[in-house]
């Protein structure tokens, strides 16, 4: 955040205690993906603290307030897992997909800009774009923005290959996530690679659209478990910089399953 | 350093952002009719190969039109292809879960869809079947995201038996062979442009 402040390091036991305790509290998610059924039965009845549609629309991006319907439904599936690893933390709703091919990296990153300026804690990005290099700078802005101003960013890798560069993936600074087998809230380390972190994958009651439910399988329902997880350890310890957080987060983390 | 070790010739990468470009120009003009001509047998193989493989009796390969609104299928395997293939079927980019994965980009396996009121109904009312399940991989070539490779299990009608499913492992084995594809298509384009083939 703006008034970053520089908080103590803690150490692993500090580090477990906050995932197993924390709620989420006080922590703000911005949800950046298909939007958000907020009157999901999964979701508990919450308010979602923004409701926003970002779109571009012959070359202009525009935003429209209250209008982030999920068009898909995997939106509300990433929200209803975020909501059960951490069901206190506040859930934006920043549709930010649907806009595809040249328009979608302005889109997202306007939508990530938004979510920053908002004081949004963490960035929830279930997607990935190709690594090319004309799209480098279109995520470098947010994502170089997002750590210099104490925001966290979460992103699901390619499932493929977890080593094929994807962005935001594969910016160091992000959190980056692949599909691992495990307990819902278990999370996993890979030393040696961009993708270090890996949840489970696999949701059997996923909320989706129109109340219902699906059983859904891919590295973006592994995103909101680590992003869930990275709330309960911010509601305990506010402020803890992206670095901070990501090193005591490897610390704690269970080694890669085989 | 032992082993070979291979260093790019400066003519050469003097050339590859041209050839970069070309390609990606390529990949933005092709279409149904295009797409279906450049696609490899070795892909076509692959791809069938990884439909027995994970018991898979229906698959596709999707294209994005020219204009993103549309998903269209543009090679199929099934007893229902002919119905959907060579134009007479198009998916809005905006419905269902195949267009979900060409706006996120991350792969997905869902069971159990029949059972879900949110699922897009227009290809299964079109074929009067019901999707039981499904598997959606982006298809990344030329540069970009393109396309989708899906496959599904069918039933006829709404039964009491117990719906077939897709495992983790069903959705990695059709991620590796979407992949495949995707080098495949690759190379291919970029021996045209480049005249190492005869066609």
């Amino acid at each position: 955040m703006d008034d970053l402040q520089s908080p103590p390091w803690i150490n692993p036991s500090e580090t477990r205690t906050a995932l197993a305790q924390g709620t989420g509290h006080g922590i703000r998610i911005a949800v950046l993906d298909s939007g958000i059924d907020g009157n999901h039965p999964q979701l508990d009845g919450i308010t979602l603290t923004d409701n926003l549609c970002i779109k571009a629309e012959g070359g202009i991006i525009s935003v429209h307030e209250g209008d982030g319907q999920d068009l898909f439904g995997h939106g509300t599936a990433v929200a209803g897992i975020l909501h059960k690893i951490a069901p206190d933390a506040e859930i934006g709703n920043f549709r930010v997909l649907g806009a595809f091919k040249e328009a979608r990296a302005s889109v997202i990153r306007a939508g990530a800009r938004l979510a920053i300026d908002r004081g949004y804690h963490i960035l929830n990005c279930s997607f990935g774009c190709p690594g090319k290099t004309e799209f480098l700078m279109g995520f470098k802005s947010w994502i170089d923005e997002a750590y210099t101003r104490g925001v966290h960013v979460v992103a699901a890798c390619n499932n493929q290959d977890y080593s094929i560069t994807e962005w935001p993936a594969h910016f160091p600074s992000a959190i980056s996530v692949s599909r691992a087998y495990g307990e819902p809230d278990q999370l996993f380390f890979r030393p040696g690679d961009l993708v270090e972190f890996g949840a489970l994958g696999e949701e059997k009651k996923a909320a989706w659209l129109e109340g219902g439910s699906r059983s859904v399988i891919g590295s973006s329902f592994s995103a909101p478990r680590v992003s869930g997880l990275l709330a309960r350890l911010l509601s305990k310890h506010p402020g803890l910089p992206p670095l901070l957080a990501k090193s005591a987060m490897r610390a704690v983390a269970d080694p890669w399953p085989n | 350093m032992s082993g070979l070790s291979i260093s790019p010739g400066s003519e050469l990468t003097a050339a590859s952002q041209h050839l970069r470009s070309e390609l990606s120009s390529i990949g933005d003009r092709l279409d149904s009719e295009s797409f279906t001509r450049i696609l490899p047998p070795l892909a076509k193989n692959t791809l069938l190969g990884t439909f027995r493989k994970i018991g898979a009796e229906h698959g596709a390969i999707w294209l994005v039109d020219r204009t993103g609104d549309n998903l269209v299928p543009v090679f199929g395997c099934g007893k229902h292809a002919d119905e959907f293939l060579n134009g007479k079927f198009k998916l809005p980019t905006n419905q269902g879960l195949i267009s979900m994965v060409f706006a996120t980009g991350q792969p997905f396996c869902e069971n159990n869809i029949h059972q879900n009121p949110g699922h897009s109904p227009l290809l299964d009312t079109k074929l009067g079947v019901c999707t039981e399940a499904m598997i959606a991989i982006p298809l990344t070539f030329a540069n970009s995201l393109r396309g989708i490779v899906s496959c599904v299990h069918l039933s006829e009608e709404h039964t009491e038996q117990e719906p077939k499913i897709f495992s983790g492992v069903d959705l990695g084995d059709l991620e590796l062979a979407s992949a495949t594809i995707a080098r495949l298509l690759d190379l291919t384009l970029i021996e045209q442009i480049l005249g190492w083939q005869d066609g």
